[in-house]
């Protein structure tokens, strides 16, 4: 996998992609939606607060493909949002480039909110 | 008294002040993307690349910016109202006559005037702490790392559930009114313990319902992610995130004020170039109905969670106040005993309309003096009502507590005869009605209890009905420190 200039992961055909949501301090509370143009291979809740997908880029994908996943966070014992809340993706690709896109995504004053990933199949 | 209360004031300026002069720069609704420009380590045309890729992760912010200011603030969330800082009802000056369940998670501050049942005038600060929370902070060096891990160890949950605080009485010491934390000022310690506390969504107990809740985001995450598929057809669109990434690549994400005007004018260009699109007009209203729809349905859940019981045990060392007038008719060798109290709390829901307490207490004398009977000194039973109030703009939602309290005292509140203005204390038993409003100074942290008292008797004056006032300042760390990650 590998970063264009405009922000969008290159992937290659046949290339594994690894999605990991790893929830802290909040109950795990995201849902994933379904790729813009292509299909989950797996998806597992491997433990309470962490999720793991994976899709592999076949020629059914769409050149351009992305998919979005929504976020909120829950209150602690205390009542409000503990400050340290977040979520932690992942994204990493079994093919040539090596690169590794890592977001944190903390509370916000507006919830839920929504984050967005795009890819586009490359040459390679 | 006078300087007591100009220590109020000059607090609840303090605080008042320090958030006109040092207002925080808003990011909404931009938080996300702030968050994920910080977040970045790299450089170069990568870091281009990283940004121009936030600009399109976080492209529901745009969505939502191009509403215009009306609308996004009318999505902005408060916290809630349901935390304890004040001194337990024991304490002198307390505002409180019912002591509740839940507590900070960090550090809290109270500072009190006036008096409940015991009829000795006192002003207290009281510092509320949770010792897991605060060690976390100190060793990881930043507030915002002070949450129990997800993964706790059982000893790091139950650590989790301590709380700990100090009361000082502000009219004691070497310099009366004023706060100087001298062992002569403290008059409480206590040590509270949550032993069942289901209104953490986390509880296990919950699990089925939240895995049903995420599922509610589906509807948000299909707008968001039409949204950047129409978005990403637009013409312009892609070479748009480069050139602006690049903009933003020459800024300094740490300097709060140039990075929102700089995202508040790309908001603007945005909005100009391409939120103008019909498709993308309907689908931001769409976004923004899903995430009032999912709202709906998750405060209903936590409503629901909020319902649950909390059970919390509570250790209080106190030092008894004799008042000075009392103090003459006392041999000159006379130590008042300290007082240990074991108290139960129990909280629960009474549907939408508010939430119900009871306590249950048993105060031993910790020393015996001649002529005392034994170290028993009180039984208390106590239950509060309170019911939150409509929300008022601007202010918060008020919170009206009506409360009772039985006293029965097995011996003399000081152990042995005290005179205080020419009436002998004696045993008995006391009867407390409180009506108390809480007042929240917006989402500050800052709430400001009232209340009004009416006593058969106190427990050093019993010839004459009480009825008495006071008012409280608290500040709760908690909603600050929430508030500005």
């Amino acid at each position: 996998m590998r970063q264009q200039l405009d922000g969008d992961l290159e992937v290659s055909m046949g290339e594994t992609v690894t999605v990991e949501i790893e929830a802290a301090d909040t109950a795990f509370l995201a849902h994933t939606g379904a790729i813009s143009v292509g299909q989950w291979s797996t998806a597992n809740r491997v433990a309470p607060n962490k999720e793991v997908r994976t899709f592999v880029v076949a020629p059914t994908f769409s050149t351009n493909f992305s998919f979005t996943i929504g976020f909120d966070f829950t209150h602690g014992a205390g009542g409000t949002i503990p400050a340290s809340a977040l979520y932690t993706i992942r994204i990493s690709g079994s093919g040539p480039g090596g690169h590794v896109r890592q977001r944190e995504n903390g509370p916000t004053s507006i919830l839920p909110s929504a984050q967005s990933f795009s890819f586009e199949i490359g040459q390679g | 008294m006078m300087r007591v209360i100009l220590v109020v004031a000059f607090l609840a300026a303090t605080v008042g002040t320090a958030h006109g002069q040092d207002q925080p720069v808003s990011f909404v609704p931009f938080e996300g993307t702030v968050r994920s420009l910080r977040g970045l380590k790299t450089t170069g045309d990568t870091r281009i690349g990283d940004i121009a890729s936030i600009l399109l992760e976080r492209s529901s912010e745009f969505a939502i910016y191009s509403f215009g200011r009306e609308v996004y603030a009318s999505l902005v969330e408060e916290g809630r109202l349901d935390k304890q800082i004040g001194a337990s009802s024991s304490g002198p000056g307390s505002t409180t006559l019912v002591s509740r369940g839940s507590v900070p998670a960090l550090i809290g501050v109270a500072v009190e005037n006036g008096a409940l049942y015991q009829a000795v005038n006192g002003s207290a600060v009281t510092f509320r702490l949770n010792p897991a929370g605060l060690a976390r902070a100190v060793a990881k060096r930043s507030y915002l790392l002070s949450a129990a891990p997800v993964n706790a160890t059982a000893l790091e949950q139950g650590l989790s559930n301590l709380a700990v605080s100090a009361s000082f009485d502000l009219q004691k010491g070497s310099s009366p009114g004023t706060f100087t934390g001298e062992r002569s000022q403290l008059t409480e310690v206590t040590a509270r313990y949550h032993a069942i506390n289901k209104r953490d969504p986390r509880h296990p107990a919950h699990r089925v319902a939240i895995q049903q809740l995420s599922g509610n985001l589906a509807g948000t995450v299909v707008v968001a992610q039409s949204y950047v598929d129409v978005l990403r057809k637009a013409a312009g669109y892609d070479a748009w995130r480069v050139e602006t990434a690049k903009r933003l690549a020459g800024i300094d994400p740490g300097n709060d004020r140039t990075l929102r005007d700089t995202l508040v004018a790309i908001g603007d260009e945005f909005t100009r170039l391409f939120a103008v699109n019909p498709d993308l007009q309907r689908l931001s209203h769409a976004l923004v109905g899903e995430i009032k729809t999912y709202r709906g349905t998750r405060d209903a859940t936590f409503k629901a969670i909020d319902r649950s019981s909390v059970l919390t045990f509570e250790y209080a060392f106190n030092r008894m106040t004799i008042p000075e007038a009392a103090l003459s008719t006392l041999a000159a060798d006379f130590i008042t005993p300290d007082l240990s109290t074991a108290r139960v709390i129990f909280s629960s829901s009474l549907g939408t309309v508010g939430e119900a307490t009871v306590n249950g207490s048993v105060t031993v004398f910790n020393k015996i003096l001649a002529g005392m009977d034994g170290r028993l000194r009180d039984v208390q039973v106590s239950g509060s009502l309170e019911f939150k109030l409509p929300e008022i703009e601007g202010v918060g939602r008020l919170v009206l507590t009506l409360a009772g309290l039985g006293a029965f005292l097995q011996q003399q509140p000081f152990g042995v005869p005290v005179r205080i203005k020419d009436v002998e204390t004696t045993d008995g038993t006391i009867g407390v009605f409180q009506a108390k409003v809480t007042m929240p100074a917006g989402a500050s942290g800052v709430k400001i209890p009232l209340s009004m008292t009416l006593a058969n008797r106190s427990e050093f004056n019993t010839g004459e009905t009480e009825v008495r006032g006071a008012i409280g300042l608290s500040f709760d760390f908690d909603t600050l420190f929430a508030r500005r990650n």
